[in-house]
């Protein structure tokens, strides 16, 4: 079991991440759900030794990482956001590296080696070197380097950012896999479909702190049923939430200039609808979203994941 | 230990499959050491010929003489001589366009004067447009003019019989008064004149002895070991060593700077997320500058002694090799320590490494080099390394003449090593390389 607690890292004046603690049991797969400059990143380098924390502590089976870093790394597998690869090596010289800096050697680094190109389903493409491979194939060799020297837990950070969609599932394929097969994942990414399909339990952060955490059913049961209405058209922000404020029962997420959400309230997105034309705003399009991490972000931050 | 064998080999191999940059590092040396020697060694290459352009507005004894003796084989070896008429508008303008060094022109009455003993004046107009050339035609001109004066003190006599026998004006132009029994009888004259003087004249007085100077650091006076190399081959051996040198500088600087690369790429972030201490990934990058260094000296070794076999002190070699190798390690690990970015570290190491091969002679000889670069020859380690190498590849000098040089070069680099650990160890733990 990999714990975290209260860690905190500042970079001069800005706080990147502020006090941030959770736990992640083996065969589990965590998620960290938050847009770009979160703090998802800093907390893994924090976790994965890279950087040390200005407080807080990190403790993996017990083992502590400030008092005991090597062994603590040993039994970790990292898979950095950026491609780390040795473009000039073929994928099996690569895996081989990687896997001999974690102590293996010999037979048992060959059939290690062989498994994790296996796993990520580079076997055919073992020999070629790096740097004629696709960008999706990088990718799925970059996660195999993570995983040569079968780690009980692993870091995966952004694992699947700017690849194919046929890719991306390969990857959450392996990624299932392994936390099926015991290890500890955890994973980071501002992919909302990603951190519901895979992630066991899902922490939403922004602004370097966890702003909710629980599985996917835990933290829309805290949106209830209430339904997300955004609404485009010819308004400012000022305007609209002066309009919108005063409906009951409802109450505005986000305004800017020509696009505001709102919850819809116990009522039903129908009956809010009609409310608001009445309110003389000139819309151009509506939509209605179901209860979803999107609309939990929205809730809690007043923006949108993708923003 | 395991580990850092591994980080070598990983890095080595790197090369390998990117080989272009080493290999153009490793073959630069002989390539610049082959034209140095090609160029100013022999072969086919020969020294330019003075042009001189000869005005004769004499038209008379002495114009006949110059023009002969510039005709002579010996001196047309050097000497491009060339008759003009006579030159009424821009001697500048003709010069340039001949491509000659300098205009001789020989004054109307030349021969006259010459034979009355009455001072004459030869006139010589340079090309402004040539440097070294238009100086050997004025030497050259200078010698003649001390020839016609001594012969006109030498030969004063049958001058002035000639004179008394009233030969025309432009002697020898048109033949003359003198009857064929009368110039016999001067020649005679002139003869005895000539052979009176030859003891004094003929036998070199003055021996001049041209000898080579011996490399740069070699002991004193011209020694050559039999069936040693010669011309071309001698001075590419001359040169072999600094430019060696110098690319081996620049070889552990590519090494060296990769910590730099594998940050930008992100590589060394993910070793150093592994179960590693960081002065072990610092640790086998130079062991892999060192071993690439080896290698690439190992390389040059062979390439040298195909293409000019010499025998050399072999202990003398290795142990200069090895302290070459810690020096440009040093050096290197030094540059890149010390260097907020890769960019900055290029630029420091690649002004330096040039300061110190021209410090060092690599380029140049020593001997040439300006007073003020010459002094700082000693700081430089190229200096000291090229210096090794000439005494045992080019002098054929044994292990003690070059123990000073293995000290320096060996201690300096492990002294830049130790100093550089720190700047590296520093800049791990703030994290920039990552």
């Amino acid at each position: 079991m990999i714990r975290a607690e209260r860690l905190t890292k500042k970079f001069g004046d800005k706080t990147a991440v502020d006090g941030i603690s959770f736990q992640v049991e083996a065969g589990e797969i965590y998620g960290l759900l938050g847009p770009n400059g979160a703090g998802k990143t800093t907390t893994l380098s924090m976790i994965s030794g890279l950087l040390a924390p200005d407080s807080g502590s990190v403790t993996f089976d017990g083992i502590d990482l400030a008092s005991d870093p090597i062994r603590f790394k040993q039994r970790l597998g990292v898979v950095p956001q950026d491609v780390a690869l040795y473009e000039e090596l073929t994928a099996i010289e690569n895996v081989r590296f990687w896997g001999s800096l974690y102590g293996l050697s010999g037979k048992t680094l060959a059939e290690a080696a062989a498994r994790a190109l296996e796993r990520v389903g580079l076997t055919g493409r073992a020999r070629d070197a790096v740097k004629t491979y696709s960008g999706g194939m990088k990718r799925r060799l970059n996660l195999a380097l993570g995983l040569v020297h079968s780690p009980t837990a692993v870091l995966l950070d952004e694992a699947t950012a700017g690849i194919d969609p046929q890719a991306r599932a390969s990857i959450l394929g392996v990624v299932r896999g392994i936390a099926d097969a015991g290890t500890a994942v955890i994973y980071t990414t501002h992919y909302l479909e990603e951190a519901e399909q895979l992630c066991d339990r899902i922490a939403i952060v922004d602004h370097g702190r966890v702003l909710a955490e629980g599985t996917l059913d835990e933290l829309k049961g805290r949106l209830g049923e209430e339904d997300v209405v955004t609404l485009w058209g010819r308004f400012e922000a000022d305007a609209a939430r002066a309009a919108l404020a005063p409906i009951p029962g409802t109450r505005v997420l986000s305004a800017t200039a020509g696009k505001v959400a709102l919850s819809a309230g116990e009522r039903g997105a129908a009956a809010l609808l009609a409310e608001i034309y009445d309110r003389g705003l000139a819309i151009e399009r509506v939509a209605i979203e179901p209860p979803s991490l999107n609309a939990l972000f929205l809730r809690l931050t007043g923006r949108e994941l993708r923003d | 230990m395991r580990v850092v064998l591994s980080m070598v080999a990983k890095d080595l191999r790197r090369r390998l499959r990117s080989p272009l940059p080493t290999l153009l590092l490793l073959v630069f040396p002989l390539i610049f050491a082959g034209l140095i020697a090609l160029t100013f060694g022999g072969g086919e290459a020969r020294a330019p010929k003075v042009r001189l352009l000869v005005e004769d507005r004499d038209g008379g004894l002495v114009g006949r003489f110059l023009l002969s003796a510039l005709g002579q084989e010996e001196v047309q070896k050097h000497v491009e001589m060339q008759a003009v008429e006579k030159v009424g508008g821009d001697v500048g303008a003709l010069l340039e366009r001949q491509q000659a060094a300098a205009l001789l022109r020989l004054p109307a009455g030349l021969s006259a004067d010459f034979v009355a003993g009455r001072p004459a004046r030869l006139e010589l107009i340079r090309s402004p447009a040539q440097s070294i050339l238009p100086d050997v035609a004025e030497q050259l001109t200078a010698v003649m003019a001390e020839v016609l004066s001594s012969a006109a003190r030498l030969l004063r006599g049958p001058l002035d019989q000639i004179r008394a026998a009233r030969l025309p004006q432009g002697a020898g132009a048109g033949g003359g008064g003198a009857s064929d029994r009368e110039v016999a009888r001067i020649a005679v004259l002139a003869n005895g004149v000539v052979s009176r003087a030859r003891p004094y004249l003929l036998p070199p007085v003055v021996q001049l002895e041209a000898t080579t100077l011996p490399a740069p650091g070699a002991a004193a006076g011209p020694r050559r070991a039999a069936g040693a190399p010669r011309g071309s081959n001698s001075l590419f051996l001359l040169f072999l060593p600094g430019i060696s040198v110098f690319s081996l500088f620049s070889l552990s600087d590519q090494m060296m700077r990769d910590v730099l690369v594998e940050a930008r790429q992100k590589t060394l972030r993910r070793q150093l997320a592994g179960p590693l201490r960081a002065g072990r990934v610092l640790v086998a990058k130079a062991l892999a500058t060192a071993a690439l260094a080896g290698l690439s000296l190992v390389f040059l070794t062979v390439l040298g002694a195909l293409l000019a076999p010499r025998g050399v002190d072999l202990a003398g070699y290795l142990l200069l090799s090895l302290a070459l190798v810690i020096a440009t390690t040093g050096f290197a690990s030094a540059m890149y320590g010390a260097a907020r970015n890769e960019r900055q570290g290029a630029t420091l190491a690649a002004v330096l490494s040039l300061v110190m091969a021209f410090a060092g002679g690599a380029f140049i000889p020593l001997d040439s080099l300006p007073g003020l670069l010459r002094s700082l020859s000693p700081f430089s380690l190229i200096y000291w390394a090229t210096r090794g190498y000439q005494r045992l590849v080019v002098n054929g000098e044994g292990l003690a003449a070059v123990l000073p040089n293995v000290a320096i070069l060996a201690g300096v680099g492990a002294l830049l090593l130790a100093v550089s650990a720190p700047l590296w160890q520093r800049r791990l733990l703030r994290g920039e390389l990552q």
